[in-house]
């Protein structure tokens, strides 16, 4: 267990190494001088000029400047934005709780109803089996930018249940706003966690150790939860930990139709600016996320299945 | 994997569209799917043409009205005809998404295939730059790119099939090692097939694509078979490496 943690966290430090490379190194091809986003284009004396370089650490060559930036951002400093000076730590700091709420709010509702939808079809066929495939089958072709729209739309303007814009104070206030954004984001993950288990499970069922277990006469409850869906549960790990991961970096679109001030919001606003200091502290932080969420969900699929071994590389 | 498995489905094998007969066994739902899927797709191709009328002509008057005659889904808030904007738009909706899946698949593919055949230091260099290329979600590639490159399509399609590479090399390298280890590799390895031929003729063929998954036992038969693998079989007889 030892070997594999370590060999995992070696993994980890190397992508996310090789990611702050990528993400840095993205910005210095940029073309453009960031000075131009500095000055908004207005002309300064070289004098002046030379300053803001010499501050912004621009005249020297590429890897100094990168492992400066690296040890900096290892020490908790991600420099200052270059539009409104803020630090940037501060940034991310005031804004990714709003994400991590949101993420972890559209987690949990992808896990209940992806699952128990999934399950639930997989063992009732017929009817209740096809009213969910239809239902899945719209979920999964709706991205979450329309269901936001249809989301806002119903709920806010005409029923005006729920609010449509901000984050909310208070346990309360923060659920109701969230509830939107996170059932817009969750939609069509739901809808794939819940193909994937109704696969797997119809799958397991019809194995031939299930059957045995059957003919042996054991309880439908306990060939259930301790045949059925104990080996069921690899392939639904996989999808639901990769698509979890992944939220990080879609819960840019729904802060955005939703105006949460979350760090996804932060990233759209930074790029359209140019405000390369925010884009590259918020592109690691997401790799980071996403990177992190998938190491345990490997750590899952040893803990789930000890066929699994630990330190093979998971292919 | 476990989606494709023939035993996983009690229910009847999915339709099969066979060469010869196009659109036969879609049935009312694949009907309908390919009506809408012909529509979008000519309205993609001939969308200026088709449009009742010009998608940028501004009427502020009109902002926001509903529908009215001749206008059946009515205007924006610049007054703009919304129909015809839809038109006229579902060319860059397509093209963008397009451009994405066919570069995606053609590096991918070309890129698994290269690791699955080659193996050892170059299948280790590829798998692990796909590995690191997995941790950039495709969104945060896409927006990445906007703020260095500027926003365009261009930009954003091609930030998201880098995105996607790695989803189809990862799928279809472990489909070609499998394949790369099936005895009728093997047997046209001994009639002096060249790797590349034996590769893109027919394990591509056998190896279900990550979108269209469909029956092996079929299409690996027809493509052992085919002209190119028997006519490569003729040709030069260098010594390669053998075993997986």
């Amino acid at each position: 267990m030892a070997a594999f943690l370590a060999k995992r966290l070696t993994m980890l430090v190397a992508s996310l190494l090789l990611a702050s490379f990528a993400v840095y190194g993205a910005v210095y091809i940029a073309p453009g001088s960031p000075i131009a986003t500095i000055t908004g284009g207005r002309a300064l004396p070289p004098a002046t000029l030379r300053v803001l370089e010499h501050h912004y650490h621009l005249d020297e060559p590429f890897i100094p400047r990168y492992l400066n930036w690296l040890s900096d951002a290892l020490h908790g400093d991600f420099g200052t934005s270059l539009v409104n000076h803020q630090s940037v730590a501060n940034l991310i700091a005031s804004r990714i709780g709003t994400t991590l709420e949101l993420v972890a709010y559209t987690g949990l509702l992808i896990v209940v109803f992806g699952l128990a939808a999934g399950i639930v079809s997989a063992l009732r066929p017929g009817l209740i089996d096809g009213v969910l495939v239809t239902i899945t089958s719209v979920l999964t072709a709706t991205p979450s930018f329309v269901a936001a729209i249809v989301l806002i739309s119903v709920f806010a303007v005409r029923l005006q249940w729920l609010p449509a814009i901000g984050d909310g104070q208070g346990f309360g206030g923060t659920i109701a706003h969230l509830t939107m954004p996170a059932v817009a984001l969750a939609a069509s993950s739901v809808a794939l966690v819940s193909r994937v288990a109704r696969a797997s499970v119809r799958e397991e069922l019809t194995r031939e150790h299930v059957q045995t277990a059957v003919s042996r006469g054991l309880p439908r409850r306990v060939v259930l939860r301790r045949h059925v869906l104990r080996n069921a549960a690899i392939p639904i790990t996989t999808i639901t930990g990769l698509t979890i991961a992944s939220l990080f970096a879609l819960a840019a679109i729904v802060e955005e139709a939703f105006n949460l001030n979350g760090i996804g919001s932060a990233l759209v606003n930074a790029a359209a600016s140019k405000d390369f200091p925010v884009v590259q502290a918020i592109s690691l932080v997401l790799v980071a996320a996403f990177v992190i969420t998938n190491a345990l969900v490997d750590l899952l699929y040893a803990l789930l299945d000890p066929r699994v071994e630990l330190g093979a590389s998971a292919a | 994997m476990a989606l494709t498995a023939p035993s996983a489905a009690p229910a009847p094998a999915p339709a099969t569209v066979r060469r010869s007969r196009p659109g036969a066994g879609l049935g009312v739902i694949g009907t309908v799917c390919a009506v809408v899927i012909a529509m979008a797709v000519i309205a993609a191709l001939f969308g200026p043409l088709l449009a009742p009328h010009n998608p940028d002509t501004v009427n502020l008057a009109q902002a926001y009205v509903g529908p009215t005659a001749g206008h059946p889904l009515g205007f924006d808030g610049q007054g703009r005809d919304l129909l015809s904007r839809l038109i006229v738009g579902t060319r860059t909706a397509m093209l963008g998404p397009l451009v994405v899946v066919a570069l995606s698949s053609l590096v991918g593919v070309a890129l698994a295939l290269l690791a699955a055949w080659r193996g050892g230091w170059t299948d280790t260099v590829l798998t692990g730059a796909m590995d690191i290329l997995f941790a950039f979600p495709g969104i945060l590639l896409a927006v990445l790119t906007a703020a260095v490159f500027g926003p365009s399509l261009t930009a954003a399609s091609l930030s998201l099939a880098i995105a996607y590479t790695p989803y189809v090399m990862r799928v279809i390298r472990s489909e070609a090692i499998r394949q790369r280890a099936q005895p009728y590799i093997a047997a046209l390895e001994v009639q002096g097939s060249r790797p590349a031929p034996s590769a893109c003729g027919t394990s591509c063929a056998t190896s279900p694509s990550s979108s269209s998954p469909r029956p092996r036992s079929c299409s690996a038969g027809r493509c052992s078979t085919s002209p190119r693998s028997r006519s490569s079989a003729s040709g030069c007889s260098r010594p390669r490496r053998t075993g997986a």
